[in-house]
């Protein structure tokens, strides 16, 4: 297991605008159109190399049902990256993002990183939301936004290197303190700190790609 | 519990079979937290096993050719809690998968390392845990969105039955803070209390103190004293490595639904035949909502024969039989309770006295079609602008309602005591 950083995320949003599938997407480069319920939370690994970086991204997929919702909150704490997610289909899933967010600013780090994600963006035929109220909403709040599709993969891999790139910012700034966990970042062991990889490396499909990166 | 030999050596050898391929890697659960990755989990799983996924006769599950494995951990959330409140799954991963060059490579040298992976973290106030087959050693893990899984504990021979029989322990504790909080919710909602979500609260010390007990030839020599490992054999509890999500169900295999089906019975009196004192009877006369699966349906089949045999029309009829007969029979009687199930039976139990059966049965379609008719056009709206969450196969028990949360959630407390019961 050689990484620069571990980031944790989470994703949240609504239940059903495709949290499973994002995650499903970016770890197993697959699409499953039929998915159980998120009890609890399932998680999900991967590596992704951001400036020559080996980072592990740990992803927690959060339930989104409202009745879930007060024990999904305590899963915020030590997040380093947050994916609020809506339903580009279904506007009352982007009417839900403030609650979302407070609940996300609250019980997180300040400098957690949000991106904003408007999901379905193959279902254009059957938009509710304009890709412009993602945009302002994002902007009003600071979050990064983009439109993806679980389905088609459009824009997956780079939402989540996004939000990735935009945490090493951070930590590059000193706004991140790295040291401390309830960030959501962990430095990984030391020897691979120092690890120089090409940046080739963050086009492998590859679930956990640690151990064989860095030491040959 | 107890078994005859030859089937507990053909239960052995098979297991033996299917831990033998992964036993050399000592890796486990704790081992993983302990890595710190999961920063949350710092309590330590206070039992952990490795199953492999079987289905409901108890076969196993393949998937990719070969078995499905997967570690079980009960831990606690936080410090705080008296008992057990999470379970946690993981699975082995082949250590990484490479590129051709270093894939090459490592074929030379040495096989990749397996490395075990958290996948799940389900709060147990959504799991239901039962023992399935006690025989087989066999456990059933029921989730509150319906689904049930079924794991069949794997490890050392020697060491199996008293595993067990901690795991049975454990059910059994958290089996009874489920019914102490059950009740409890009950009598807030009566008062008017909202109840809170954290439903570990209540649980005495003494409990713990007890299952503690329980466990202690297998208390780990670790930093929490509910961390149940044995310091002498703790190496060897980790032989089995390959673990896949429990989850995980081959493509075209039905998934394991429970075939719970509610039918309605309408317990009358039947002045004729009756010859006891009528102050019990009058009062237990009503509606009782059966959870049937195939068993219960067989056992209901053979009272039915013995009650043609005893009861004969025009005779008078033993009361202390048929009162034997309705102790054994597997209803599950639930009143002024608001039930949801295969999308299509809503009503309420709010049902008062007798009435003859036919009307009843009227009545309660009546309800049925007005009251759920609200729920379903938002759910079947919902449905259409999203994309579909399951398929048909999927949805035959409780789907409208899982794409309805919130129609889903409300129920699910009191879906939890009768499923507990199956």
């Amino acid at each position: 297991m050689t990484y620069a950083y571990l980031f944790k995320y989470i994703i949240i949003g609504d239940t059903g605008v495709g949290k499973s599938c994002l995650l499903l997407q970016f770890t197993d480069k697959r699409f499953q159109p039929v998915h159980d319920l998120t009890i609890g939370v399932e998680f999900g690994a991967r590596m992704v190399n951001i400036d020559g970086k080996q980072i592990k991204l740990q992803i927690w997929d959060t339930a989104g049902q409202e009745s879930f919702r007060s024990i999904t909150r305590s899963y915020y704490r030590g997040a380093a990256g947050a994916l609020l997610v809506y339903d580009i289909t279904r506007r009352e899933t982007f009417n839900h993002l403030t609650s979302w967010l407070e609940d996300a600013r609250q019980h997180s780090s300040s400098n957690m990183v949000i991106m904003l994600i408007g999901n379905k963006s193959d279902l254009e035929s059957r938009r509710d939301v304009k890709r412009e109220e993602g945009e302002a909403f994002a902007r009003e709040h600071g979050l990064i936004f983009m439109e993806t599709s679980a389905k088609t993969a459009c824009n997956v891999e780079e939402a989540f290197i996004n939000t990735a790139k935009e945490i090493y910012r951070k930590i590059q700034q000193g706004l991140f303190d790295v040291h401390n966990e309830a960030n959501g970042i962990k430095i990984g062991p030391q020897q691979s700190i120092s690890t120089s990889v090409g940046p080739s490396a963050s086009q492998r499909n590859s679930r956990d790609i640690g151990s064989n990166s860095g030491c040959c | 519990m107890k078994k005859n030999t030859s089937k507990t050596t053909m239960r052995i050898n098979k297991q033996d079979a299917l831990c033998t391929p992964h036993s050399h890697d000592p890796r486990d659960l704790q081992n993983m937290l302990d890595g710190g990755e999961y920063a949350p989990f710092v309590s330590p799983p206070m039992l952990e096993s490795n199953f492999i996924q079987v289905n409901r006769r108890g076969e196993s599950i393949y998937l990719h050719n070969r078995a499905n494995w997967v570690t079980v951990g009960i831990c606690f959330s936080s410090s705080t809690h008296k008992i057990p409140n999470v379970m946690l799954l993981a699975h082995l991963t082949p250590g990484a998968q490479k590129d051709t060059e270093t894939l090459f490579k490592s074929l030379l040298t040495s096989p990749p390392a397996e490395k075990l992976v958290l996948t799940r973290f389900l709060p147990l106030q959504f799991v239901t845990l039962s023992v399935h087959d006690a025989e087989n050693m066999s456990l059933k893990v029921k989730l509150v969105s319906g689904r049930a899984y079924y794991l069949q504990l794997c490890t050392s021979a020697y060491k199996q039955d008293t595993l067990f029989s901690q795991w049975v322990a454990l059910i059994s504790l958290l089996n009874q803070e489920k019914a102490k909080v059950s009740k409890v919710s009950e009598v807030s909602s009566l008062s008017g209390i909202t109840n809170s979500t954290d439903i570990t609260g209540s649980m005495d010390v003494t409990d713990v103190t007890t299952f503690t007990a329980i466990l202690t030839p297998y208390m780990y020599a670790g930093t929490g004293p509910e961390h149940v490992r044995d310091s002498i054999d703790f190496p060897e509890f980790t032989d089995i490595t390959d673990i896949t999500d429990v989850t995980d169900l081959p493509e075209n295999e039905v998934p394991e639904v429970p075939d719970v089906r509610i039918v309605t019975e309408v317990i009358e009196v039947r002045e004729a035949t009756e010859v006891t004192d009528s102050s019990d009877i009058t009062n237990c006369s009503g509606v009782t909502v059966v959870f049937e699966n195939n068993d219960l349906i067989r056992a209901k089949q053979e009272e039915k024969e013995k009650l043609k045999n005893i009861l004969k029309p025009g005779c008078l009829q033993d009361t202390k039989s048929k009162s034997e007969l309705k102790e054994s029979s597997k209803h599950v009687t639930i009143s002024n309770i608001t039930l949801t199930f295969e999308g299509k039976r809503y009503f309420q139990t709010t049902l008062t006295p007798v009435e003859s059966e036919a009307n009843t049965s009227k009545e309660m379609k009546d309800k049925t079609s007005e009251e759920k008719m609200p729920d379903f056009q938002s759910t079947a709206l919902k449905a259409e602008e999203s994309r579909s969450l399951r398929t048909e196969s999927n949805t035959s028990v409780l789907s409208p309602h899982i794409k309805s949360p919130s129609n889903f959630l409300k129920l699910v407390p009191h879906l939890s005591a009768p499923f507990s019961r199956e």
